[in-house]
């Protein structure tokens, strides 16, 4: 099971709607796994989904999605496969990542993600300076950060916003989730050189064409952009009702869907559980290219299987 | 023989970072005043008028930003070298270089390496005071994911800088400031490499092992002088790559010897002849023939007046030396 439609532009909407169920069930999954103490904490999304998937439809599959572990849904709508990201959460051997991360802390790098349980707004340099690596090599690429409120407050925003303008990186700033501590963004960009777009983050078809637009910016060479898509106060779900009012689908085929959905992720969960556990011996390796003598096997380091 | 001009170690970091850029267009350098101007100690002098803006960048005066940026374009496929005009600056960019460039392999399974290389000076002596005085190899050692360099010789600082660029994992490269312009020395033409992980046996001797790395090398090798002519003769063991250490060197010398000093900046306590010195204790215990001894830095921060007492000293190292010796 993989990202639910390839081309967003046919039906953007629906295909929100339905990324919004697939990922609702998950959330649900993992939130129950994580409180039962079966996986690790994983930090929901909540209703910050909308703005992660449209934010993520809207870039190139090339292009490089930089987040907090909270950004899973980002993942999965930049086309990391479900299977990957639930041997992730499950400490499983399908998990690229080898199980290092906590819950949501993805890395993939065949589908250009890094997600992060650290310090919550490291990521966003990283993402600058890719940025301005692509804006060197004009290849078409661009980094995406998504990042919470709260990471407003953290010094290394400014090195991130600072070094991003400066270098005209092809790099994209979403601020989603809930407004924190009261930090407003609208005036502040012309501080930092950032064009700043504000959208409604309970509206996926808002931050698709910001996301878009931002793309655009960046490709041609004018630098990177800063996107508030953070909540209103009172957001509003995204609802497949009005989707269907729209002459979308109706209440009979969103059963299906949602029927769908479960099946689809029970499948997923039990093919995972049912690969490979994590080997005890890789432990000792990815530390540095070629393992060193005071890492080799017989150097006091042998775990328990 | 191959081609050699004569050098002092910053020239041959220059010549090193030459090199590096000529063979391979992903090698991009970016720093504070590291392009019009040179760099502070002239480092990167004629670089950016060589390879342009695009691939010698200044930078905002941000060492967060400048060690998160290497990062990231590090992950897009560059191989980024910035540098910390002195390593006293480098710890706002410490959470980056523990947290982010060290792990970043391992935490993504091996898909993500960085291959940043750190440039920086390292030491004291030259009337820095606290922040422009510091050894702090340690920390770095310390964090697994992380390879430490520090050359003693023009010579080793071309190799070895070459080899950090070319090498996939993140690299601390610490260049001994308080020689850049002393070590002179016959370094080959063109391209150049010194391998990681092994020690250079800079001086021979049968009664005693001295341990050092960057400007403790040429205080080791007069106070080696000095005690030859008392008529005892030491082995100078300089690692140049901290980590991983060539504990293969230290351990067939020290057998050798049966007596080890290990000399560095840093102060004493967790400092890395700590470490040393527990794997020298590890593996030669029945070979020794004294107690294994640091001479360092004391554990107070660099100090400004009394920066000459607080370094080791040729003197100090032969009190250790003469002290092993009559154990």
């Amino acid at each position: 099971m993989s990202a639910v439609v390839e081309q967003p532009e046919r039906d953007l909407l629906e295909v929100l709607v339905s990324m919004d169920l697939q990922l609702a069930s998950l959330e649900r999954l993992l939130t129950r796994l994580s409180a039962s103490g079966t996986i690790g904490s994983y930090p929901e999304a909540g209703f910050a989904r909308t703005a992660m998937v449209a934010a993520a439809l809207a870039l190139r599959p090339d292009d490089m999605l930089f987040g907090t572990a909270r950004d899973v849904p980002a993942a999965l709508a930049h086309g990391v496969p479900m299977e990957e990201i639930l041997a992730q959460a499950l400490g499983k051997g399908g998990d690229p990542g080898r199980g290092r991360g906590m819950p949501g802390a993805i890395t993939n790098q065949r589908h250009g993600v890094s997600l992060t349980d650290g310090n919550i707004a490291s990521h966003t340099v990283h993402a600058s300076g890719f940025g301005q690596a692509a804006q060197i090599r004009g290849d078409g690429r661009v980094a995406c950060a998504l990042l919470g409120s709260g990471a407003l407050a953290n010094g290394e925003i400014h090195a991130a916003f600072n070094f991003a303008a400066i270098a005209d990186a092809r790099t994209i700033f979403i601020v989603r989730g809930e407004v924190a501590d009261g930090i407003e963004l609208e005036g502040t960009g012309e501080a930092w050189g950032l064009p700043i777009d504000v959208v409604r983050g309970d509206d996926g078809q808002a931050v698709y064409a910001a996301v878009r637009a931002a793309r655009e910016r960046a490709v041609a060479g004018e630098g990177p952009t800063l996107i508030d898509a953070r909540l209103p106060e009172h957001p509003e779900p995204l609802d497949w009702q009005a989707h269907q009012a729209r002459g979308g689908w109706s209440a009979e085929h969103h059963q299906g869907v949602l029927r769908e959905i479960e099946a689809g992720l029970r499948e997923a969960r039990a093919a995972v559980e049912a690969g490979e556990d994590i080997r005890a011996a890789s432990l000792f390796e990815d530390v540095f290219e070629d393992r060193p003598w005071f890492l080799a096997p017989n150097r006091g380091h042998e775990v328990n299987s | 023989m191959s081609e050699t001009k004569t050098l002092n170690l910053v020239q041959a970091v220059t010549d090193g970072l030459n090199v590096a850029m000529e063979a391979d267009d992903d090698v991009i350098l970016l720093g504070e005043d590291i392009g019009k101007f040179g760099g502070v100690f002239r480092a990167t002098a004629g670089l950016h008028e060589r390879f342009g803006e695009e691939r010698v960048i200044d930078t905002p005066l941000n060492e967060a930003g400048i060690i998160g940026s290497a990062i990231g374009m590090a992950l897009y496929g560059l191989r980024p070298v910035p540098e910390i005009q002195f390593s006293d600056f480098i710890y706002p960019g410490f959470d980056h270089i523990v947290n982010e460039l060290a792990k970043y392999r391992y935490r993504s399974g091996g898909q993500f390496p960085c291959p940043v290389t750190i440039r920086t000076p390292v030491g004291g002596g030259i009337r820095g005071g606290h922040y422009h005085s510091q050894s702090p190899e340690a920390y770095f050692i310390h964090t697994p994911g992380l390879k430490v360099v520090c050359p003693s010789s023009p010579r080793d600082a071309k190799g070895l800088l070459v080899s950090s660029i070319r090498n996939d994992d993140p690299v601390l490269f610490l260049e001994p400031k308080p020689i850049y312009r002393k070590a002179i020395g016959e370094v080959p033409v063109g391209d150049f490499e010194v391998p990681l992980g092994e020690a250079r046996v800079v001086r021979e001797g049968s009664d005693v092992t001295l341990i050092a790395w960057g400007a403790m090398v040429p205080l080791c090798e007069e106070a080696a002088s000095r005690a030859a002519s008392d008529g005892i003769e030491c082995t100078i063991l300089d690692p140049r790559t901290l980590w991983p250490l060539d504990i293969e060197a230290i351990v067939s010398s020290v057998e050798h010897t049966g007596r080890c000093v290990i000399v560095h900046e840093a102060p004493k306590t967790c400092g890395f002849g700590s470490e040393i010195s527990a794997l020298v204790q590890e593996r030669c215990f029945l070979s020794l023939e004294a107690p294994i001894t640091r001479v360092t830095g004391y554990d107070v921060p660099f100090p400004y007046t009394l920066e000459h007492a607080y370094l080791p000293s040729v003197a100090r190292v032969l009190d250790a030396v003469e002290t092993a010796v009559h154990f």
